[in-house]
């Protein structure tokens, strides 16, 4: 799969060189990412990131300051938004009030003037895929949250367009309906087969849904890459912390016994990882939380000492609220098993050097 | 507790009282108009005694069926150019202004505050400078937009202020250019204060007598025959007009109040 995604001879949408600077600001920094026909990507970024800067500049709301956009091979920079064929959803729907359900899925084929044959087999596709049966006639303002989402994305997909554009488009929903709707998008996309690109803050929504990620801070590219590859492998310190549940460490490498010891605590584990400059470096250590190894504290044990301060259930997971002797707080994830754990029970905290990321921090 | 109950009674009466008086301040010459127009003694027409004469002279009366239709040509076109103009002001400065919205706001609604009977000299004597225009009617339709136009931008703004614009993103991305984002989105959603704004620039204009009075010279409007018939003694005829220049002001005012009524239905749904 991830030779398929790598070797794309003529990709489907290409961003070339992408900037865009407002006044002084530079919102978006040369960023290039090529998408592959049948992929769902995922924008993931904090908030002025640039993530949708970049999706308006898709979308040809905005134009960039540099750089050439691409659908199929046809440079579309010049396009207006209405020649590109896209579809697009919104964080906040932005339904028509003024019209129906069916109206305003009905809206973009009048605008691409459909014959009236087509939009009649398109409505009746769209009510029957996103389950819109008997809400055809309503106004959007007698719609659900949910509901109102699912015409949205309808809208977005009616004219079967070249690629989908989706803007944080379940941020306004609640947790429940979120994940259910999660499922429903990458289903829809599989599907239709056309390449989804989903900008969000949320690295969980990008993880459960998305075939690859492009992570973005400050306007530039920070990683992209396989979902998978980006969990377990962050490239740059700002993916270990954004992607995942992290905890970070200060350590320096000691090149004598080739370890990285940590500042705070008399911890140390082997690390094979080249460091640029000789001598005593300093590190950035992050583990992902359930990566953390936990065991009864003993007179040998080597970890880091911690005691239980609290223990947060979380259905088929365990919290362990950990507080340390220099008095940080540390979460370990683990299973749930049958063995109740009690407060205050001192442990030893470790973890394999091969599941930590580890980054020079200069000297 | 009865003298409480009774205190609430009167203090009813009171403010229903207080009510019919205020109305009463405001209407009473306009009934009295109207009374006056339909009676056979226009001097003094109570008890009234119904005559339609003086309607019949006035449909007869050339003079006043042309002053009647300059105004209407007036009123019309200052109405639909300032409509305009202000619609595009309206768009600029809630969407393009930024933090200085309110500065250009200022600055449209500015000539607001300007007294008529000023702006209507300075234009005749400004346009006769610059153009060498000659006062006519499409000088009084120029300089009645310039003063309708403050009027219909705020109204609009205050109207359009509330428009979610990314409506407009939401329509351009479905493949709608854009005339048909204005048409099909826009129209519907704003149609509510581009009315109001036609309907207030067209009484203002319809009425306002310094402006045109100053730029038109010779051409009546129904307002500068008004004026001057005053000069030559009062005759039923005037009445007569007056009437139905309110009688048309009421109609424009009742449909704005069904206006803003189907608005926040729309909204509030």
């Amino acid at each position: 799969m991830n030779a398929s995604l790598d070797g794309v001879a003529t990709p489907y949408i290409r961003i070339a060189g992408v900037s865009r600077q407002y006044g002084q600001v530079r919102a978006l920094h040369d960023l290039s990412i090529d998408i592959a026909k049948h992929e769902f990507i995922a924008i993931l970024g904090p908030s002025g990131s640039g993530k949708s800067t970049l999706l308006r500049l898709i979308a040809g709301l905005d134009r960039p300051s540099t750089g050439r956009i691409f659908f199929d091979g046809i440079d579309v920079t010049d396009l207006p938004p209405y020649k590109r064929g896209i579809g697009m959803v919104f964080q906040e729907f932005l339904l028509f009030p003024h019209r129906t359900v069916r109206e305003n899925l009905a809206f973009p084929l009048r605008m691409t003037n459909q014959p009236q044959q087509k939009i009649l087999e398109r409505l009746d596709w769209a009510e029957a895929i996103l389950s819109l049966r008997g809400l055809m006639d309503r106004y959007p303002n007698q719609l659900s949250g949910g509901q109102q989402q699912r015409v949205a994305l309808g809208r977005g997909l009616v004219t079967h367009p070249t690629l989908l554009l989706l803007d944080e488009p379940l941020a306004n929903l609640d947790r429940e309906l979120r994940n259910e709707m999660e499922v429903e998008i990458r289903r829809y996309q599989k599907q239709l087969g056309i390449p989804f690109v989903y900008v969000t803050h949320n690295q969980e929504e990008a993880l459960s849904m998305s075939d690859r990620v492009a992570v973005i801070n400050g306007g530039r590219l920070e990683a992209l890459g396989e979902r998978q590859t980006i969990y377990d492998h962050p490239p740059t310190p700002f993916v270990a912390r954004f992607v995942g549940k992290s905890t970070r460490f200060d350590g320096a490498y000691n090149p004598a016994t080739g370890q990285i010891e940590l500042q705070h605590y008399n911890y140390a584990f082997p690390y094979s990882g080249a460091f640029e400059r000789k001598g005593d470096v300093r590190a950035e250590v992050f583990v992902k939380n359930e990566r953390f190894q936990l065991s009864p504290w003993t007179a040998v044990a080597t970890g880091i000492a911690c005691t239980i301060a609290d223990i947060v259930l979380r259905g088929p997971f365990v919290e362990y609220i950990l507080e340390t002797e220099a008095a940080e707080r540390i979460i370990a994830v683990k299973p749930k098993t049958s063995d109740q754990a009690v407060l205050g029970t001192k442990l030893s905290l470790s973890w394999d050097p091969a599941a930590c990321h580890v980054f020079p921090a200069g000297r | 507790m009865y003298a409480q109950a009774s205190n609430e009674r009167l203090t009813k009466w009171l403010m229903a009282a207080i009510l019919v008086a205020a109305y009463g301040f405001l209407y009473m010459p306009i009934v009295h108009i109207l009374f006056a127009s339909l009676s056979s003694r226009p001097n003094f027409p109570y008890p009234p005694e119904f005559d339609y004469g003086s309607y019949i002279r006035l449909y007869t009366n050339t003079v006043y069926q042309s002053a009647f239709l300059n105004s209407l040509i007036i009123a019309t076109c200052t109405s639909i150019l300032s409509t305009v103009l202000g619609f595009l002001a309206t768009v600029g400065v809630l969407r393009f202004a930024g933090r200085k919205a309110l500065v250009y706001a200022a600055f449209f609604a500015g000539p607001l505050f300007v007294s008529e009977i000023l702006l209507g000299i300075s234009s005749m004597s400004l346009y006769y400078l610059a153009f060498e225009l000659q006062g006519n009617m499409v000088t009084a339709i120029i300089a009645n937009s310039v003063h309708c136009f403050s009027f219909c931008f705020l109204i609009m703004a205050a109207l359009l202020y509330r428009y979610d614009w990314r409506m407009n993103e939401a329509a351009v991305v479905c493949g709608a250019s854009p005339v048909r984002v204005f048409f099909e989105v826009m129209l519907p959603l704003t149609w509510s204060g581009i009315l109001s704004s036609l309907i207030v620039a067209f009484v203002l204009s319809l009425n306002g007598l310094d402006i045109s009075f100053y730029l038109l010279g010779a051409t009546p409007t129904m307002p500068s025959v008004a004026w001057g018939a005053l000069r030559y003694g009062v005759k039923p005829e005037l009445y007569a007009l007056s009437s139905i220049i309110n009688i048309l002001v009421f109609a424009a005012i009742i449909v704005l109040y069904f206006v803003a009524r189907s608005d926040r239905q729309l909204s509030v749904e």
